[in-house]
């Protein structure tokens, strides 16, 4: 019903869907709440915290209640209820309660509760609203270029409606004379959109301050500053967030589901959480999980803690060293690489493979082997039931809180893939769908690992890792003895040969027989040709993740292209279009030929092109997410020289934002060294960019053997022969 | 190798190895082979790396030790605590490398982070004291701070000749000034439970379960 949950004045107004606009209702009696809980359950600090806030004009009243504080709580654990009286007030309530009890008792004494809920969801949670729309969303997308964005120039702007006919551009209008507000004015009001879709959120204050009202009623509201922060070992970059009435704001610079999959996607999981679009669209993925999960912990009667105190449990160094080996691998015989010069050691290159996969193989552990919080190493049972671990599994409650979180998603995704099996032709919908899903999925795992995860907890992360490592010794030991052999094996995946000595079982029986035994589908993934493992980087202890190989023709008609690559430039986010391009033709080359030489010959051919200068520069962007503010930089790197570059242009970029440039003289620090992509520079470093080809060119012959000398000699060679030829 | 390294005696010891990442291993190692009982390591900033721990405590000497590894301040904070239930008499070694490491992150108010590292130096004082046990700790940032409450400092450094401990005899300049409630045994065996000396004897290795939390 609801397309979005505004307030005003602390009192949340919902807006619902209404014939063909949207109409608000103002919930006026609602009181959001926070929670308290005394270490050891002791009461007379509830009491002591209750006297406290009974002055507090903030504080609608206080009631003793009982819930759980944990999902392993046998329990419930006396708790004091503090409902206050306006939305949005929760976080400074529990600031102000630590405050107090630092003056006055060890920290610690008290554990805080609901505290930092987004106020919709909260909403939600408290009042059972349901945020899911209940007709389909009407979205307008609102873009400016950055650059336009940073000189306020809202000429460029482009609009873009799911219900737009053949509209003239904006550009178009102006030019008859329109201006930008009556223009976005009349698409708004021919339109009437539920969602906004901006590319960046300044747009609203941009078109605020120009007096153009986004919203159902006049006026927006800034709900928070923009900020940099640590999430998940990763910075990232809050963008201020604004909120207008009745309309329902995703910022497409600030929204991973909706880059990674489309609004079909977030519908979704505004379904599946039970949280508004606006507050779901900004939500990393740990917080699309913790929605999630929290909204499963309040079926349960446990509430959602502030911090997180549990600890890992004391373990000896046997134990601590199998908890800590990571996923499974299993090395190719390319470790021997590198050692022979100029020689090829076709090792690592391997013809006839299958690859086959677990399919989702993290959250079906999860969900099959009963991993959960409040599972493993229970009180109540002395059971070995982690493989080397020897830590228990509870079984003695139905639906443990993980399987319970993940399971629907596990299902909702195998339905949905069995519907676009069934259907014909483009199916963008479902594709979105499976898309957000499986990035959830893919998170599972290490978010229980992630010391901020709510409900995460080590163990359960040592737990799966163990499961999963037992999985693919499992499986291994099945491949062999129906007669394959098994080349290389990581995480989830096993890439398969037959063994020339002997027959084989047919690897999807195969396959079959190890689902079965397993509970886990083990998916016949595909069928190659050849495939080329690169050796590990010499520096780096990491598993080998770095491999490319042909198609076989029983493989082809689910790829359009002939190659599958992992973990080599072309792959990587940073790589140029020019680098990519050019590994790619390196590729087909070594599919081709299979021998370094040739490979070095159109490398060459690459480079000449490049030092002549005849590659365009807009195929020389790199594209880099910002990790700090240029002046907390150290050393003058390329990033850094972008982000000086850009605050020069006036388009300040921050960390967790990206920032596209071209190296245009490498020596050289500060902005000098580099030209924004969209400045269209002319020229180039060509020496840092035959660099980067290089590195592509290694990545192909790694396989073969060759390194970056063996490639430098050659070309060394090539250059004097040809050279010697002309003189 | 044992006489290279000087005794850990009963008290705070704060190492500093600023200049020589290896000495906490070194020295862990050397005391371990020296005793028997239980020794507990409770880790910040993955210190506990069983490879390296065990390069320094050969054979056996490690069986003894249990390690819990803190990923927040809180969690830090959350596990001091717990030690007094853990530790009893025969406990030989405590070691908390990093300690003031967690709390200087930013998840943690500053305010709150003060206290938390004042009580985690006090607790850790206190039951040294009470079990008459060697704790050894390393500070990440804040060194003063901890050098400051500690009983006693060793300062390593690496030479040409090897690993270098200097302890100079002290512990008399024992500061205590910001901490707000003077401590007492009494006062934290009310607050934290008592030391059981007897069942931690008998089952050093059960499941922690009284942490409130998650």
């Amino acid at each position: 019903m609801t397309i979005t949950i505004d307030r005003r004045d602390g009192t949340p107004i919902r807006w619902v869907a209404d014939g063909a606009g949207a109409e608000p209702i103002v919930d006026a009696d609602y009181q959001p709440a926070l929670y308290a809980a005394a270490r050891e359950d002791r009461t007379r600090h509830l009491e002591w915290l209750a006297d406290e806030l009974a002055a507090d004009p903030k504080v609608a009243g206080v009631t003793a209640e009982r819930h759980y504080r944990t999902l392993a709580a046998e329990e419930r654990s006396p708790t004091l209820r503090i409902d206050l009286d306006r939305l949005g007030e929760v976080r400074q309530v529990a600031r102000e309660i630590r405050e107090r009890e630092r003056r006055e008792h060890a920290p610690g004494t008290l554990s805080l509760y609901d505290v930092d809920l987004d106020p919709g969801f909260r909403y939600c949670l408290d009042t059972g609203c349901d945020p899911t729309p209940n007709r389909d969303l009407r979205t307008l997308s609102l873009s400016l270029p950055p650059a336009a964005l940073a000189e306020g120039d809202l000429s460029n702007i482009t609009l873009e409606g799911n219900r737009s006919e053949d509209e003239k551009s904006v550009r178009e209008r102006i030019e008859a004379d329109e201006t930008v507000r009556e223009v976005v004015e009349r698409t708004l009001a021919e339109q009437d959109p539920d969602v906004l879709i901006v590319s960046s959120a300044e747009l609203v204050s941009l078109l605020g301050k120009r007096g153009v009202d986004l919203g159902r009623r006049p006026g927006y509201r800034q709900l928070a500053g923009e900020s940099t922060y640590v999430s998940y070992g990763q910075v990232g970059h809050s963008p201020a967030r604004y909120a207008v009435p009745g309309r329902a704001i995703v910022d497409r610079s600030n929204s991973f589901l909706l880059d990674k999959s489309s609004m079909a996607g977030l519908e979704y999981f505004v379904e599946r959480a039970g949280k508004p679009l606006q507050e779901l669209a900004r939500d990393s993925i740990g917080g699309v999980l913790t929605a999630i999960e929290i909204r499963e912990a309040r079926k349960r009667d446990v509430l959602a803690p502030a911090q997180k105190r549990q600890t890992e449990r004391w373990k000896s160094l046997e134990t601590l060293h199998s908890a800590d080996r990571g996923g499974f691998s299993f090395q190719p015989e390319t470790d021997n690489v590198g050692g022979e010069r100029s020689s090829a050691t076709p090792g690592a290159v391997h013809e006839d493979v299958h690859e086959l996969d677990f399919a989702s193989l993290y959250p079906n552990i999860i969900r099959e082997h009963r991993v959960s919080p409040e599972t493993v190493c229970c009180d109540c049972h002395d059971t070995a039931d982690v493989p080397e671990l020897g830590y228990s599994i509870c079984d003695s409650v139905e639906g443990s809180f993980l399987g319970s979180v993940l399971g629907p998603l596990l299902d909702d995704r195998s339905e949905l893939k069995r519907r676009r099996r069934a259907c014909d032709g483009p199916t963008p919908e479902l594709d979105a769908k499976i898309e957000a899903i499986k990035w959830v999925l893919v998170s599972c795992f290490g978010y229980q690992g992630y010391r901020h995860a709510k409900f995460g907890r080590i163990e359960v992360h040592e737990a799966i890792n163990a499961f999963a490592r037992e999985c693919l010794l499992t499986a291994k030991e099945h491949v062999e003895a129906a007669g394959w052999r098994v080349v290389h094996g990581i995480v989830d995946s096993l890439w398969v040969t037959p063994d020339p000595d002997r027959e084989q079982t047919p690897i999807r029986e195969v396959a079959g027989a190890i689902s079965d035994e397993i509970g886990i589908t083990l998916e016949h993934e595909s069928h190659f040709d050849w495939i080329a493992f690169c050796p590990r980087k010499r520096s780096s202890g990491a598993a080998l993740m770095r491999y490319f190989g042909r198609w076989n023709d029983d493989a082809m008609e689910d790829n359009t292209d002939r190659y599958k690559l992992r973990g080599i430039e072309a792959r990587q986010r940073s790589t140029t279009a020019f680098v990519e391009r050019a590994q790619r033709d390196l590729l087909t080359v070594f599919d081709r030929e299979r021998t370094p030489q040739p490979v070095c010959e159109r490398l060459a051919r690459q480079l000449g092109r490049l030092r002549s200068g005849a590659v365009a520069t807009a195929d020389l962007a790199i594209t880099q997410r910002v990790s700090k503010h240029p002046e907390t930089y150290n050393q003058a790197t390329r990033g850094k020289a972008a982000l000086e570059r850009a605050s020069e242009l006036g388009v300040d970029r921050s960390p967790g934002q990206s920032v596209r440039y071209v190296i245009v003289d490498d020596d050289r620090s500060g902005p000098e060294r580099v030209r924004l992509a969209f400045e269209g520079p002319e020229t180039y470093d060509a020496d840092f960019y035959a660099d980067r080809l290089l590195r592509a060119a290694e990545s192909v012959l790694a396989p073969l053997g060759w390194d970056r000398e063996d490639i430098r000699q050659w070309l060394d060679g090539t250059r004097n022969t040809t050279l010697s030829s002309f003189e | 190798m044992g006489a290279q390294f000087p005794t850990l005696d009963a008290g705070v010891t704060f190492l500093d190895d600023r200049d020589a990442p290896a000495a906490l291993y070194r020295l862990v190692g050397d005391h371990l082979a020296g005793t028997e009982g239980p020794a507990y390591w409770l880790d910040a900033r993955n210190a506990a790396v069983p490879g390296v721990i065990r390069r320094h405590a050969v054979g056996r000497t490690a069986a003894t030790l249990r390690v819990a590894r803190a990923f927040t301040g809180y969690q830090h904070y959350e596990l001091v605590r717990g030690l007094p239930q853990r530790v009893s008499p025969r406990t030989t070694l405590v070691v908390a490398p990093n300690l003031d490491a967690l709390y200087a992150e930013d998840d943690v108010p500053d305010q709150e982070a003060e206290t938390m590292l004042e009580a985690t130096l006090a607790i850790l004082k206190e039951l040294a004291d009470a079990v008459d046990c060697p704790v050894l700790v390393t500070a990440e940032s804040d060194s003063e701070r901890v050098r400051a409450a500690a009983d006693r400092t060793l300062d390593a450094t690496e030479t040409r000749a090897g690993l270098r401990v200097d302890g100079p005899a002290f512990g008399t300049d024992v500061y205590w000034g910001p901490w707000g409630y003077q401590t007492t045994i009494p006062y934290w065996v009310e607050l934290l439970g008592t030391a059981d000396g007897a069942r931690a004897a008998e089952e050093p290795l059960i499941a922690e379960t009284a942490i409130p939390g998650v």
